[in-house]
């Protein structure tokens, strides 16, 4: 039982990252990122061609792979949803179903579809108090917790935080207290893009890499995302621990392949109940 | 006349792709004065204040602040500008605390911090209320409240014209008369002021100039004595349709 | 050739059908449907699997009518009160369990080997090239039928107040329960139209996957909508049409450049179906034949 629970807690950590990413650009662009599953998938893709093909040890091509994720997500805005700032939020998310395409599949095309890994030693788990605890989990508690201080950090702490929240409450009062939108927007897209790249790596360490890799995250990411409430990055990592637990929780009753249906479940019964999330204050129905 | 502060001439400007709303409204604002546009509702006051303060880009005409051509300027360049602006609803960030609101409203216009804790406590001196309360939420503040927090966040930054959108809208008998005289404190310190008001005789009473804007366009730009003594002043301030048979063009 | 344009035409008018159900679901109603692929996978399994049971073909492609209209009307219960964007991740997840189930119930949908020997339509009548032409005779009529009740429809008086709902949010919160009525019922008739599209797949290609329902099949949708000009069936029809012969014309790519293999060939194919897809939206917006605006709603913003 407590070991189902640290496995939730962790695969919940897995989830926390895009969900912060998907939080912050959902708060301040308005609108949800579909394309949040394909960039997972590019980040991984980043960072193993970095420490495979070219050799460089696997923290240093993360990295090399949250900023080559950065960038991706920094051109994407500028060509596509720049020219689409004064669209209405249904065309932005057909315009990031449109990016996912494009990015699943120039993935495909540049590195095939078979499944891949890093390349790391494998290592026998560790056994703490009758808990099983292996490599990848530890490394994967470490980064997010790391990751989700220093989103807060920068939340809550520096000017650019501060930014963020005012453009993500109030554009327009954003624009008269001198903050310019376009480069908030910038910032929010570097930092989603680090962490989903981050995400992309821990979750090529925890499992395999494949094309479809991030597509199996989106859901389990938007029902953290709804189940924390919208553009809410803290109750974004709260909903997505709540959602591993879950997961791993219904291994008890149900078959393991379904485990990604929990999160289609708690989807269905957030929207049914609770729909603003369980921090949450917006207006979501019509 | 002293040297205006701002010039606004044969300025249009409407949203998306409707006609125009604002239609060649001109007029200029004092140095050091108080200002107030009056007009009946649907006059395009709002409009009007949204294009001056960068919200929404003018299709035609000029804005000149401080003898400098701002136009086409977006509201963070008019804001560093010299131009402060307190809307009517949605003026503070509800999920900030009130330091927060006041802190964010400095760094970005006036890019540094140094003067940071000077601009606050100039604020507190106007708004005493707000400095042992700055831990708080914004969102939890009282409509009065609210409004004083907005003001005092335009102040930080120094600007040198403070555009106000109907300052005492929903607020209580009580907080009117505070607003008006917060008003004319920040005036005498040296900011000059355009409002829009609805309390049209109260705020007169602390302008010297009262602009006319009716179907976009400003039918008269007088003294705010004479306005007050206007045997017309209801009928104006209605727009009936007198008025505007009078002062079309 | 003539058989190659028979397949052609057959794929036009099963995505064409699709078209025609999110032009009355989004177009008409404002409801996002992301999960069309969902529900498609539906309509597409039930035929299939009530004809393998023996069931006549009519009858299962009834059935599968049945089943994507309750499903599509669930859905819509419990989402259609929900801002845009929220019913957008809701279709999605519902494709998603869709796929789950159909992936994970191996003795009912044969999992991810499919359902292979899928019976047709009027098999006995004719073979070869005229049994394509049949069904492309099939076909049409399919669509001809699923048409006219769209149109119609669209120009009853339920769908006025459909768009009056979609394009006056005050109107449609204050109205209420009848709202939700309208909307549950429109997404419905959407479901219909889907439950159609997935028999004529599944009885023209014999056999289906779970691959052949991707997101891809909603971003064909979209794009089909998009250029036909929201709201408009006549323009669907223009739009689905061009939109497929783009995409086959992509088909051809790799005579162009054979230095690309098969999956980098499928790759480049979803990849300009992407970018068609954003540029469509960033320069034509408003669609070729624009009949409503997309961005009507943004005009005071």
């Amino acid at each position: 039982m407590l070991q189902l629970l640290l496995n939730g807690v962790v695969s919940g950590l897995l989830v926390a990252l895009p969900a912060i990413a998907l939080s912050l650009t959902y708060g301040v662009l308005n609108f949800p990122n579909f394309a949040i599953g394909s960039m997972i998938t590019m980040g991984a893709y980043i960072a193993l061609f970095f420490n495979v093909d070219i050799g460089v040890p696997l923290l240093l091509a993360a990295g090399l792979g949250a900023v080559g994720l950065a960038c991706v997500a920094l051109i994407a805005d500028r060509l596509v949803y720049r020219p689409l700032r004064n669209s209405d939020h249904v065309t932005l998310l057909v315009a990031s179903m449109g990016v996912y395409f494009v990015l699943e599949n120039v993935v495909r095309f540049l590195w095939g579809s078979d499944i891949r890994g890093y390349d790391i030693a494998v290592a026998r788990p560790h056994r703490w108090l009758g808990l099983r605890v292996n490599n990848e989990q530890i490394t994967i508690l470490i980064v997010a917790l790391l990751a989700m201080v220093a989103v807060w950090f920068i939340l809550m702490k520096t000017p650019l935080g501060r930014a963020m929240r005012a453009v993500s409450d109030n554009p327009d009062l954003a624009g008269v207290r001198g903050i310019n939108r376009n480069r908030v927007i910038g910032a929010v897209w570097g930092i989603s893009g680090v962490l989903a790249g981050f995400a992309g790596v821990l979750v090529g360490m925890d499992g395999v890499i494949d094309p479809l890799m991030g597509w199996n995250y989106v859901l389990p990411v938007f029902a953290a995302v709804i189940l924390g409430g919208i553009g809410n990055p803290f109750g974004a990592v709260i909903g997505a621990i709540l959602i591993g637990v879950a997961e791993e929780l219904s291994t008890l009753i149900l078959p393991t392949t379904y485990r990604q249906a929990v999160a289609f479940l708690i989807i269905v019964l957030v929207l049914l109940l609770r729909p603003h999330g369980l921090f949450g204050k917006a207006r979501i129905s019509r | 006349m002293s040297n205006p502060i701002l010039t606004v001439s044969k300025l249009r400007a409407g949203y998306g792709s409707g006609g125009d709303i604002i239609k060649g409204a001109g007029f200029s604002v004092s140095q050091g004065a108080i200002s107030t546009i009056v007009g009946p509702n649907g006059a395009g006051k709002s409009t009007l204040i949204k294009s001056l303060v960068g919200l929404l880009t003018p299709r035609d005409g000029t804005i000149t602040l401080n003898g400098k051509d701002v136009t086409q300027l977006d509201a963070p360049a008019k804001a560093r500008a010299g131009l402060g602006y307190v809307p009517q609803e949605h003026n503070v960030f509800r999920n900030m605390t009130i330091g927060e609101n006041m802190t964010l409203a400095y760094e970005f216009i006036a890019r540094e911090t140094k003067g940071l804790k000077a601009a606050r406590d100039r604020v507190f001196d106007i708004f005493p209320d707000l400095a042992h309360r700055a831990g708080d939420m914004a969102g939890n503040l009282s409509g009065g409240q609210r409004q004083m927090l907005a003001f005092g966040c335009a102040l930080m930054p120094d600007p040198s014209l403070l555009l106000l959108d109907e300052p005492s809208a929903g607020l209580s008998p009580k907080y009117v008369a505070e607003m008006f005289q917060a008003v004319k404190a920040v005036n005498q310190a040296g900011v000059s002021i355009l409002m829009i008001e609805q309390n049209v005789k109260e705020a007169m009473v602390i302008s010297e100039t009262a602009i006319v804007l009716v179907a976009g366009q400003v039918r008269a730009h007088m003294p705010a004595l004479d306005f007050l003594n206007h045997p017309d002043i209801h009928a104006l301030y209605m727009g009936t349709a007198d008025v505007a048979a009078a002062g079309s063009v | 050739m003539i058989g190659y344009f028979t397949a052609i035409l057959i794929f036009v008018i099963i995505s064409a059908l699709i078209g025609l159900a999110l032009n009355l679901q989004w177009g008409q109603a404002g409801m996002v449907n992301f999960g069309i692929f969902g529900f498609f996978a539906v309509g597409a399994y039930v035929a299939g699997l009530a004809a393998m049971a023996g069931v006549p073909t009519l009858i299962a492609a009834l059935l599968a009518v049945v089943a994507t209209v309750i499903l599509s009307a669930l859905v819509a219960l419990v989402s259609a009160r929900l801002r845009e964007d929220y019913l957008a991740i809701a279709t999605l997840a519902f494709a998603e369990a869709v796929r789950l189930f159909l992936l994970n119930e191996t003795w009912l949908t044969g999992g991810a080997n499919g359902l292979p020997g899928i019976p047709r339509p009027l098999s006995k009548v004719a073979s070869g090239l005229n049994y394509e032409l049949l069904f492309l005779g099939l076909s049409i009529t399919a669509f001809a039928l699923c048409f006219a009740f769209a149109q119609l429809l669209t120009v009853s008086p339920f769908g006025r107040v459909l768009r009056a709902l979609r394009e006056d949010d005050l109107v449609a919160s204050t109205l209420g329960k009848t709202t939700l009525s309208f909307r549950v019922r429109a997404f419905a008739a959407g479901g219909a139209i889907i439950g159609v599209a997935g028999s004529l797949h599944a009885f023209y290609f014999t056999y289906i996957d779970p691959t052949q329902f991707g997101a891809f099949v909603t971003a064909y949708a979209f794009m089909a909508v998009i250029a036909g000009g929201r709201g408009s069936n006549i323009g669907l029809l223009i739009g689905a049409v061009s939109v497929m012969v783009l995409l086959e014309g992509t088909r051809f790519l790799k005579d162009f450049m054979p230095f690309l293999d098969a999956g980098q060939a499928a790759s480049l194919r979803l990849i300009l179906i992407g970018v068609g897809l954003i540029l469509l939206l960033i320069y034509r917006p408003q669609g070729f034949v624009s009949e409503y605006r997309l961005q009507a709603k943004q005009g005071r913003e």
